[in-house]
């Protein structure tokens, strides 16, 4: 695949996994803009998380950045909350997994690394050593960001439909 | 079946409320840990009639915990519960004797289902 298509690809994955991902908890959310490579568009956030990724042809971080007011709509059992940060850190490593389960299809296997809680300090270092992409996304409750760093061959996308995987939700019993 | 113990392994304080709360509302006991480190003693310490675990975890990972189990000689079901869908993944724990693979996010209702499937199973 060329680089300028495997490129758009991996966009089109994010932000359908990012839709799904909110969408299964209840939570609307909708693309704002297209990847723009500017530390400058990502803007800090209550709740940050982080994972890392790495395979042939992609190594990595992607980052997920969500106001208090996103995880305020989040439904809960009152018996046994949860905290925000928690939440943060599960929603960014099942982002991934969504992420993931998309590339394999395009033979681009990843290993995940386990998801951290992101402060500002670690945003900043983060954007420091310069972002692929940042991703926005409109909620009722303010915008959510996800962003991309790191290295990603995009020529090595290549997709190969005759691969059957399992899928996000599905149960297979042995 | 109702009162049966399960044990839920994963580093996801969200994955271990919203698992263990939907299964309580079922009947079931619950049980919780946070690694296959912790699991582990959980299941040596407890006896759970069943576990659920996570295979991206600190410290030791579910496939590992899988195999500490030994759940061919054993006969403890265990379902994995995991954002991972590589099927060479599923094929390993197919071989180390696990009763399932359900891949997060997963309903609640479903998840219970399987479960009251698998403890009900020989």
């Amino acid at each position: 695949m060329a680089p300028q298509d495997g490129r758009a690809m991996l966009e089109t994955m994010i932000q359908s996994s990012t839709v799904d991902l909110f969408h299964a908890v209840g939570i609307a959310v909708g693309p704002i803009a297209a990847s723009k490579v500017d530390n400058g568009a990502v803007e800090s956030r209550a709740l940050m998380a982080m994972i890392s990724f790495g395979g042939p042809g992609a190594r990595g971080t992607l980052g997920l950045l969500v106001p208090t007011g996103v995880f305020e709509m989040v439904r809960q059992d009152p018996a046994r909350p949860f905290t925000g940060m928690a939440w943060v850190q599960d929603s960014v490593n099942q982002l991934l997994g969504r992420l993931k389960a998309r590339l394999l299809q395009f033979q681009m296997p990843l290993q995940m690394g386990l998801p951290l809680s992101m402060d500002e300090k670690a945003l900043r270092s983060l954007l420091s050593q310069g972002i692929l992409a940042a991703y926005r996304f409109r909620t009722l409750r303010g915008e959510i960001s996800v962003t991309l760093s790191g290295k990603i061959d995009y020529a090595r996308l290549n997709y190969a439909s005759q691969m059957t995987y399992a899928s996000e939700g599905d149960i297979v019993l042995f | 079946m109702p009162g049966k113990k399960i044990l839920i392994v994963d580093d996801s304080e969200t994955i271990r409320q919203r698992v263990s709360g939907a299964l309580e509302n079922a009947g079931f006991e619950t049980l919780t840990a946070k690694d296959g480190v912790e699991g582990l003693v959980s299941v040596q310490q407890e006896a759970p009639a069943m576990v659920i675990l996570d295979v991206n975890m600190p410290r030791m990972n579910g496939l590992d915990m899988l195999d500490n189990l030994d759940v061919k000689t054993t006969g403890l079901p265990v379902l994995l519960l995991t954002t991972e869908v590589q099927p060479s993944l599923m094929a390993r724990a197919k071989q180390a004797g696990a009763k399932g693979w359900m891949v997060k996010p997963v309903s609640l209702e479903r998840l219970v289902d399987a479960v009251r499937k698998v403890v009900a199973s020989p």
